[in-house]
């Protein structure tokens, strides 16, 4: 893998605020990188905060990286169930010209404007196209139970009154993209 | 026209590896990228595709020696560093790319200073960019020495380049020149002009103007003079060609003091190839459309028309995979070893016989040095595991098939019985039978064993997939180097050195190589 290049693209996304997409890497493996982007204003998804799990190959930047929301979406071309994500930039049509920041760009691009007819998950592109309304509100509960940022804060908090430091809170809520109890479990085996 | 200012350092950087440009070629949608950068992004079994724009092509292209000069002689540090860098990882991988000869770096009163040293012989990298590292940087462009037109017509004098179109061979002409003077696409017999090059214009048609080359000329003092020339060119072609029109009666076109209407089907390239190219003809040799869905057991016997050499590219005109037929030399010692398309190898055979033993010799893609006196052998298709798989899977990609094998070789060596790469290899050949219908060819289940290292090695490297037949052993042994790092093959390279290594093709070529080695050692 060209660590080289990584290095800079990394160095790029930190210096990068505005776009809305955080790139951090996990522990010592620099092919494990946890993302996150804000969910498009207008959307279904505003508001919402959505973890991606990146994983390079060492072909990277050659062959594209792979990538799944760990936050739960509710969208025609994410798998509810896993997270797997049907973007053709993600398959085929990568280019080593592209990079973490373009792909993850493109994912908060694909949130705003699915491609209901080349669907990861059916179900969810059905409804899309015979009753929007509903998607719309599904995607919005979805947004508002497994995205929401105040969620994040109410979570913080209960983690904190029992009695972690917060610093080791923030820390083990992101890398358990959220999710309460296993970052409890982060924070009792010390990991 | 709009004045450009001159690129600046942040311009030349490479869009893959977003480092300085290493060796830079120009692909023919205009972009540039590092001579290994853009190896690496092509596709080992079909068209590539252009990282930048997507345009497809099919020819690895040589380094661009204008661009190359120009950087060495504009960022002589930053670019010696690059060089070193770019050194270091080609020791590592055994392959090399040309170092293009440094005399014309900088002024000419260095020639000889140059010369004593030695500086352009191979093996004397380091002295190279030791002294290119110690130059001043030149504040403005060498338009005379670098930027340099040859466009091989009568009346036409060397001059200096306006909206520069890079040729495969890395060589540069002007758009306009290289409209009356070539032809592109299929069937094209043009030769690249410049110099003592004289190698195949080969692509679908015309390339588009290098950008980045043409930003350097316009930004150069001498812009101006050099834009007037190149309209003047171009009106005297432009008459000429409006002669001949009358003459044979073309079609009627309207000449409102544009530019040439393009007889190749050029695209007119206004913003920089930046939209999408359509799907470019067939080059001679191809494999035809259709008949792709449906596979058919008879399509795995090789067409040696259309066999498609996964990951072999040819190191004249730069076609990469060689499709059709493929030569290669048993002489050239490098590790990538030396190989032509079939178009290349008449071609290369008439300029030995026309040149003589010195100057007839051509520098490969990755800097072997291909002498008259090599033997050439047409190498048979011969289908390995990947065209195989490919045959099986049409829904898969040249790189998804690389991580299918990749992923079974993984999965053994997790479960840890036996040797994980025969059992992988046992595994593949069952998925493939298991596939096949019972009518199949012998032929093909009798190579299935051999050929899992070349598969590893294509994907795994972008090295040169050799078709011939090898023991098992040996294939076994380079999946492990492949798979499972590179530690022992130092050694082996070592001891290799100023060896001559030979694919054995058959015993009559083992003797034949013999006969090579006795003959190297009495030419040195
Ligand atoms: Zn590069
Ligand atoms: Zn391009
Ligand atoms: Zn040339
Ligand atoms: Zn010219
Ligand atoms: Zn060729
Ligand atoms: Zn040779």
């Amino acid at each position: 893998m060209d660590t080289n290049r990584l290095a800079k693209e990394l160095r790029e996304i930190q210096s990068d605020t505005k776009s809305g997409v955080t790139v951090e890497v996990l522990g010592d493996n620099l092919a494990h990188m946890q993302g996150t982007l804000k969910g498009p204003e207008e959307s279904p998804y505003e508001g919402g905060k959505f973890y991606v799990d990146i994983q390079l190959t060492n072909s990277y930047p050659f062959e594209a990286p792979k990538m799944r929301f760990i936050t739960k979406v509710w969208h025609p071309n994410v798998s509810s169930a896993n997270g797997a994500i049907c973007l053709d930039i993600l398959k085929d049509q990568w280019s080593p010209a592209l990079s973490i920041k373009t792909a993850m760009l493109s994912l908060q691009a694909l949130l705003s404007t699915p491609e209901p007819n080349d669907p990861q998950d059916a179900v969810v592109a059905r409804q899309y196209l015979d009753s929007y309304e509903e998607f719309v509100k599904h995607a919005k509960e979805w947004t508002a139970k497994y995205a929401s940022e105040n969620r994040k804060d109410e979570k913080e908090e209960k983690l904190k009154e029992m009695g972690f430091g917060e610093a080791a809170v923030r820390n083990a809520l992101s890398r358990a993209a959220g999710d309460e109890q296993q970052a409890l479990e982060l924070l009792l085996t010390g990991l | 026209m709009s004045q450009a200012s001159a690129p600046s350092i942040d311009d030349w950087r490479c869009p893959v590896c977003l480092e300085m440009l290493c060796k830079p070629v120009v692909g023919a949608c205009g972009h540039v990228f590092c001579f290994w950068c853009e190896h690496k992004s092509m596709d080992v079994f079909d068209k590539s595709s252009c990282p930048t724009c997507r345009m497809p092509f099919s020819n690895l292209p040589a380094v661009c020696e204008a661009l190359h000069f120009h950087l060495g002689r504009t960022y002589p540090k930053e670019y010696a560093r690059r060089l070193r860098e770019c050194h270091e990882e080609e020791k590592k991988t055994g392959n090399f790319s040309p170092n293009p000869t440094p005399v014309f770096l900088f002024d000419f009163s260095k020639v000889n200073e140059l010369l004593s040293r030695g500086l352009q012989n191979r093996g004397s990298e380091k002295r190279l960019f030791d002294f290119l590292e110690a130059q001043e940087p030149m504040t403005e462009p060498d338009m005379n020495g670098i930027f340099e037109c040859t466009p091989g017509m009568e009346d036409v004098e060397t001059h200096v380049l306006w909206e520069p179109v890079v040729l495969n061979c890395g060589h540069a002409v002007c758009k306009s020149c290289a409209s009356s003077t070539l032809t592109f696409g299929p069937g094209s017999t043009s030769l690249c002009p410049c110099g003592d090059c004289r190698m195949r214009v080969v692509g679908d048609k015309m390339p588009a103007v290098c950008k980045l080359m043409q930003r350097v000329i316009e930004a150069s003092p001498i812009a101006e003079r050099v834009r007037r020339e190149a309209a003047l060119r171009e009106e005297a072609a432009w008459v000429n060609a409006e002669t001949e029109l009358a003459e044979e009666e073309e079609e009627e076109e309207d000449h409102d003091g544009e530019e040439e209407e393009d007889h190749d089907g050029e695209e007119e390239e206004d913003h920089d190839g930046e939209e999408e190219g359509e799907e470019a003809n067939p080059l001679p040799g191809a494999v035809p459309e259709g008949g792709e869905a449906d596979v058919d057991v008879d399509d795995l016997r090789p067409n040696p028309e259309t066999f498609v050499h996964v990951a072999v590219g040819c190191d004249a005109c730069g076609v990469y995979p060689i499709k059709g037929r493929r030569f290669k030399c048993i002489d050239c010692p490098e590790r990538m070893g030396f190989d032509l398309c079939g178009a290349c190898h008449g071609l290369v055979e008439a300029r030995f016989v026309e040149r003589g033993p010195r100057l007839g010799a051509i520098e490969g893609r990755f800097n072997q040095q291909h002498r008259p006196g090599h033997r050439m052998r047409e190498v048979h298709p011969v289908p390995n595991f990947f065209h195989i798989l490919q045959q099986r899977h049409p829904d898969l990609n040249p790189r998804q098939i690389m991580n299918f094998i990749e992923e079974q070789i993984l999965a053994q060596q997790e479960g840890g019985d036996g040797d994980p790469i025969t059992n992988a290899a046992d595994n593949i050949v069952a998925e493939i039978l298991d596939n096949l219908e019972p009518n199949v060819d012998g032929a093909v289940a009798a190579e299935e064993g051999t050929a899992g290292g070349n598969i590893m090695e294509a994907g795994l490297e972008g090295g040169p997939v050799e078709d011939v037949v090898r023991a098992d052993a040996e294939a076994e042994e380079l999946l492990t180097r492949q798979l499972f790092g590179d530690e022992d093959e130092e050694e082996e390279e070592e001891e290799e050195e100023g060896d001559v290594e030979v694919e054995y093709l058959s015993e009559e070529d083992e003797e034949l190589a013999a006969d090579a080695r006795r003959r190297g050692l009495d030419a040195s």
